[in-house]
């Protein structure tokens, strides 16, 4: 009896915090209850048959003890198992359930992939759409008096040589004809000269060619910053980049949607190249600036608004800040407009990305920082902060970024 | 007969003079005008029977001038003459009878631009003897 009560101890020493302890001691219990109750059995028989006491009962002892254990140890077991199996059973169907869970999430979340290259694409189309309208207007003028220029100068060559036609004629035969018909000659010449206004038409060739040719210069130009401004050349790869060059591009484009109602100010410090993708950037500026033409104009006021560009150099950044006096955000929206699909714009007006796929380009993609300062009535300011040096591991990250970009663009 | 006179209304000084060497033959006096206040500056002093003038200006757009035209000068036929398609303000504007026609930039002078002109001349001259039959009438 020692002995046991010594080994039930020795468990409740390792296993003292284990439900199996409880068990055990169950089982211990029971073990105990049934020994005492056998011995007491054994006792009865001891009285009746005295003088066999000492030959029986060590044995009885040891036989029934193991049995009985043996019996709970099994009932143990069984009650275990039939818990363990439930466990089992239990834990197969959880995982399964997470398995099913996580295949949905991965597969929502290659469809939010593919949404969100969509809608990039959209942006951008959206952004080459309203430049390629601003450049349409841009030229039509030029285009225009060029070409009109072009026919007049026709028009005048025919004149002056009809004129030069008469006074040809009019040398061949000066031997032949008599003085009076010479003179009848030179006064149809005089005519003609005045009726065909050859004197204004000569006046005005200089002139022509002048406003022709500031005409075709401001064609080329405009090509020319176009060309610049999208890259179209040279697609998502990285270059050396002057924000300034880039602000003056992107001026272009807005100038002529917003010249009768805005007055630009440009403060614009000397700045370094940056190593970049000058698309992209072109693409967030001309975004701000479009949002701070439209913020001037919902202000509904008759004055001429005002947006001031400055760029800047930091220790560690080429910084440009672009504000207006528009209408301003009221500062629980300032809170929101990175968010993608967000905007004020009416239906139709704006798709909520200009400034979310900014934020991507700056903040993401250029580990640069894009913030908005603003205040209801007295307009907004955007800062654009782009590190001069580019730690390499970014310019690996970068490489990659626009690399699995353009062939993911390919692709569609 | 007295001579037509034709109205030309641009803010841009080198498409005043394009136009007005290109109008340089043309059976009607030509006069130019740099903006909307000019413009009407001229018609105090000037007869004039057709406008020509241009959508996007600053201070006063075309369209507003051509409907100040349209109160004070109601005879006058007017043309539009612009790179901008600003569809809901023009459909204003030609269904109040202030548009004649619409020049598009960039424009064709031979053939398209002169045509215009003469008929919204033409136009002028029915105009008024329609309205000269209904007085006799």
């Amino acid at each position: 009896m020692s002995k046991m009560k010594n080994k039930s101890t020795s468990t409740e020493m390792s296993w003292k915090n284990t439900a199996a302890f409880k068990d055990l001691l169950l089982i211990g219990l029971i073990a105990v209850l049934s020994f005492v109750l056998v011995e007491a059995l054994e006792l009865a028989e001891v009285v009746d048959k005295f003088g066999r006491k000492h030959e029986t009962w060590p044995i009885r002892q040891f036989i029934t003890v193991p049995v009985i254990l043996s019996f709970a140890f099994g009932f143990y077991s069984l009650s275990r198992w039939k818990e363990l199996r439930h466990e089992i059973i239990d834990r197969r169907k959880a995982e399964e359930n997470v398995r099913r869970a996580y295949e949905k999430l991965e597969k929502t979340s290659q469809e939010l992939k593919e949404m969100q290259i969509q809608l990039v694409q959209t942006e951008k189309l959206g952004s080459i759409g309203q430049l390629a309208a601003g450049v349409a207007h841009e030229m039509n003028t030029p285009l225009g008096f060029v070409a009109s220029n072009f026919q007049t100068l026709g028009n005048y060559v025919k004149k002056i040589q009809q004129l030069l036609e008469m006074y040809d004629e009019l040398i061949e035969q000066i031997e032949a004809l008599e003085k009076t018909e010479l003179l009848d000659k030179a006064g149809a010449i005089e005519e003609t000269r005045h009726a065909t206004k050859i004197d204004v038409i000569l006046q005005d060739i200089p002139v022509l060619l002048d406003d022709s040719r500031e005409g075709l210069e401001s064609i080329t130009n405009i090509v020319q910053n176009l060309r610049d401004f999208s890259r179209i050349d040279r697609p998502g790869s990285l270059d050396k980049y002057n924000l300034n060059d880039g602000i003056a591009t992107a001026l272009v484009v807005v100038k002529n949607e917003v010249k009768y109602d805005v007055d630009i100010k440009t403060e614009l410090s000397e700045v370094p190249p940056i190593l970049c993708n000058p698309g992209q950037i072109n693409q967030v500026l001309l975004n701000i600036l479009m949002n701070a033409a439209q913020a001037i104009e919902s202000r509904e006021r008759d004055d001429k608004g005002t947006i001031t560009i400055k760029t800047y150099v930091t220790d560690d950044d080429v910084v440009c800040e672009i504000s207006d006096d528009g209408c301003g955000i009221p500062s629980d929206m300032l809170s929101k407009i990175f968010d993608p699909f967000f905007t004020t714009k009416p239906v139709g007006k704006g798709t909520g990305l200009g400034l979310s796929a900014s934020y991507d380009i700056i903040v993401i993609k250029h580990n640069g920082k894009l913030i908005a300062d603003s205040s209801v009535d007295e307009g907004t300011k955007f800062t654009i902060k782009l590190p001069i040096s580019r730690e390499e591991p970014n310019n690996e990250r970068e490489v990659e970024n626009s690399g699995k970009e353009s062939r993911i663009v390919c692709g569609r | 007969m007295e001579k037509r006179a034709v109205l030309f209304v641009d803010d841009d000084e080198i498409v005043l003079r394009s136009l007005e060497r290109g109008f340089l033959d043309e059976p009607y006096n030509t006069l130019f005008a740099k903006s909307g206040k000019e413009a009407l500056e001229i018609l105090q002093r000037e007869e004039v029977h057709v406008i020509v003038t241009d959508m996007r200006m600053p201070e006063m757009d075309g369209l507003e001038l051509l409907e100040i035209i349209r109160k004070m000068y109601p005879h006058i036929v007017g043309i539009v003459f612009s790179g901008y398609t600003e569809m809901a303000a023009l459909q204003k504007a030609v269904n109040q009878g202030e548009i004649f026609r619409f020049i598009p930039k960039p424009w064709k002078l031979e053939g398209d631009f002169k045509k215009v002109v003469r008929e919204a001349i033409e136009h002028y001259k029915l105009k008024s003897e329609r309205d000269t039959v209904r007085l006799q009438n």
